[in-house]
């Protein structure tokens, strides 16, 4: 094989590259976790970050795959709709900003999504809740497992299982080490690393690459990527909103975050974390459109991104993509296994099996949690059953359920938990019936939707009111 | 807890373990770096596969059997003779699959051809789903969306002006 391997680094480089970052990430992990002395500081950040470090790690957690592979995907799939849809999924940030300084107003004290389920909706909402969070989880831990060999095998052709590997043994050491501190600080430092990373490739792909050629050979031999009126693309545009917003909406990721933030930072650090992010995912998507003229045909669509860089910027060019995606995944991999492990400590362990553990007994669990996660998470990945598109879009139908019992539940007290808990069982059902039987592009627009017919049937039933002291919750630890 | 100098010893011990091992499919003949022309696949061999249905969204995956071990490229033709090519795609290093998107409503044809020859011919035919079908999700979801949105806008301005 001398004329068809054109990977950009070589299998060594690539392993070189993984180790750096690995051990570098890892020591700061355990130099930032020093600092944590009880639960609340490993799974909250001790509920002090400033708007600087809020920002960024909410812009930085939801540039993951999703738009560092998935953009490019389906930019590659869909053409012009593709990248500017994806960008959309910025206004889960932006409409979560009015949540999240609601929630900190409403549970001051609280500690996970779950937390607000259970005491704003009851026992069968949370349990209908907590299965779809799980779910969430995973199908994300996943795909951001998978995207971390898919982006390996790309670059350096290294097998998939290595980097797959890799990636989630770096996460889950420096967030054992460091908790949310660490989680939140790294984040920080890769949201610089990713801006500065994406806008660099962009650049030098409009420098080499001009757009005149791009648009010639898109408009010559693939005319449907700059079509308009795209069926299929105009389909996805409002199901991968309301997938976005479901995500955001439900997932302790953003609710941990919501109650780590300082004060009255939360408002202004999703709105502007959400402004960050919306012109990423034009910017990756764009790459995608430079891959016919390029020559490059990717083996499946989610690696297009990675490998027009390469092939556009070399060998160099090849190490700066692989340092933007690798510290894209990792800022929300990372983001993820303490939010899921939270959800986990808190919701499931203290709440039902141990109520009378010790803080020192939760972050010890806290810390086994999360190397489960990460063991799961390895095993689910081996096989590599899906792409990164597929896998997502069908956890729409599951997340979208939830934006209507979420945003009533924080504002509308004639809302109960049978409505919300019908809201999110139902919801799903219809979600996963249209993923089956129509196609993903309606699976989070169905479950949404029938989602929200519930809902408004829900409080126009319901005549008392909820009492929102009940919010207040008094804690058992010691 | 687990007790750090521990946990990074064992860490560092696993990832060292890992990454230096190499999959057994890198010893495989197939992934060989140095193969000698004898080695080189006759083109007859390679059995082009695509999708089995009609392909809705304008993209698909066109297959080999075997991952190629020469340079390659796809052509595509309008006619099932190929009697003109209307372009021609580079297949990507050593993989075993190709994706190919942006096509319009229409009948393709494509096969692999090599230095000594070419594959069997498929046929890919692309229909896109109806326009009003599209508009019907898009409105639907347009209206739902701008309920969301007016939704957290008034209810967080009456509580907002409630707690101020």
């Amino acid at each position: 094989m001398t004329e068809t391997t054109e990977f950009a680094l070589n299998s060594s480089l690539g392993l070189g590259l993984v180790l750096l970052f690995g051990i570098a990430w890892i020591a700061f992990g355990w130099y930032l976790g020093r600092a944590n002395k009880t639960h609340e500081d490993f799974a909250l950040a001790g509920r002090n970050v400033g708007l600087a470090l809020a920002s960024a790690t909410a812009m930085a957690t939801w540039v993951t795959s999703n738009t560092t592979l998935v953009a490019p995907q389906l930019t590659y799939q869909f053409g012009i709709w593709g990248m500017v849809g994806y960008s959309f999924a910025a206004l889960g940030l932006i409409l979560f900003a009015p949540l999240a300084a609601r929630i900190k107003k409403l549970m001051p004290n609280g500690y996970t999504s779950g937390d607000f389920i259970r005491l704003r909706y009851g026992q069968p909402a949370w349990w209908a809740f907590i299965i779809i969070s799980v779910i969430y989880a995973f199908g994300w831990l996943i795909s951001l497992g998978m995207a971390g060999g898919i982006l390996l095998q790309a670059l350096s052709g290294l097998d998939y299982h290595i980097g797959m590997t890799a990636i989630l043994i770096i996460c889950v050491g420096y967030t054992l080490f460091g908790g949310l501190r660490a989680v939140i600080a790294t984040d920080f430092i890769q949201a610089l690393i990713i801006i500065i990373g994406v806008v660099f490739i962009a650049w030098y792909l409009i420098d080499t690459v001009s757009l005149e050629s791009i648009h010639q050979e898109v408009s010559a031999n693939h005319p449907q990527l700059l079509e308009l009126l795209f069926p299929a693309a105009i389909m996805f545009l409002f199901n991968n909103i309301f997938f976005g917003l479901g995500e955001i909406f439900h997932s302790n990721v953003w609710w941990s975050r919501a109650l780590a933030f300082k004060g009255k930072v939360a408002f202004k650090a999703f709105l502007l974390g959400g402004l960050l992010w919306l012109p990423i995912p034009i910017v990756t998507g764009f790459i995608a459109l430079a891959a016919p003229q390029l020559g490059i045909f990717p083996p499946s669509a989610d690696m297009v991104g990675p490998m027009v860089a390469a092939e556009v910027l070399g060998k160099a060019g090849a190490v700066i993509v692989f340092i933007v995606v690798f510290s894209a995944l990792a800022s929300s991999l990372d983001s993820l296994l303490a939010a899921t492990s939270d959800l986990i400590t808190r919701d499931i362990y203290h709440k039902k099996i141990n109520k009378q553990a010790s803080d020192k007994h939760l972050m010890r669990f806290n810390g086994y949690s999360i190397v489960g996660l990460g063991v799961l998470t390895w095993l689910i990945c081996l096989p590599q059953l899906a792409t990164l598109g597929a896998l997502l879009n069908f956890a729409g139908a599951f997340v979208a359920s939830t934006i209507f019992p979420v945003v009533l539940g924080l504002y509308q007290p004639r809302l109960r938990g049978g409505y919300a808990a019908t809201a999110m069982v139902v919801g799903t059902l219809a979600g996963l019936a249209g993923y089956f039987l129509v196609g993903f592009y309606v699976a989070a627009l169905v479950s949404c939707l029938v989602s929200a017919i519930i809902c408004a049937v829900g409080v126009w039933r319901c005549r008392t009111a909820f009492d929102w002291q009940q919010m207040q919750e008094q804690e058992t630890n010691t | 807890m687990p007790d750090p100098i521990r946990l990074v010893t064992y860490t560092a011990l696993f990832l060292f373990l890992t990454l230096t091992a190499r999959p057994s499919l890198a010893y495989s003949p197939a992934y060989s770096p140095a193969q000698s022309e004898a080695q080189i696949k006759p083109p007859d061999e390679y059995i082009l596969g695509g999708p089995d249905t009609t392909v809705r969204e304008g993209y698909f995956i066109l297959s080999l059997d075997n991952p190629p071990t020469s340079d390659l490229t796809i052509q595509q033709s309008a006619d099932a003779d190929f009697s003109s090519i209307t372009t021609e795609f580079n297949w990507f290093g050593d993989f075993s699959a190709t994706t190919l998107s942006g096509f319009a409503d229409g009948t393709y044809y494509f096969r692999v051809n090599t230095a000594a020859g070419t594959s069997n011919v498929i046929e890919v035919e692309v229909l896109h789903y109806p326009l009003w079908q599209a508009f019907s999700l898009f409105f639907a979801g347009l209206l739902l969306f701008l309920i969301v949105v007016l939704l957290i806008v008034r209810m967080h301005w009456v509580t907002h002006d409630r707690d101020h």
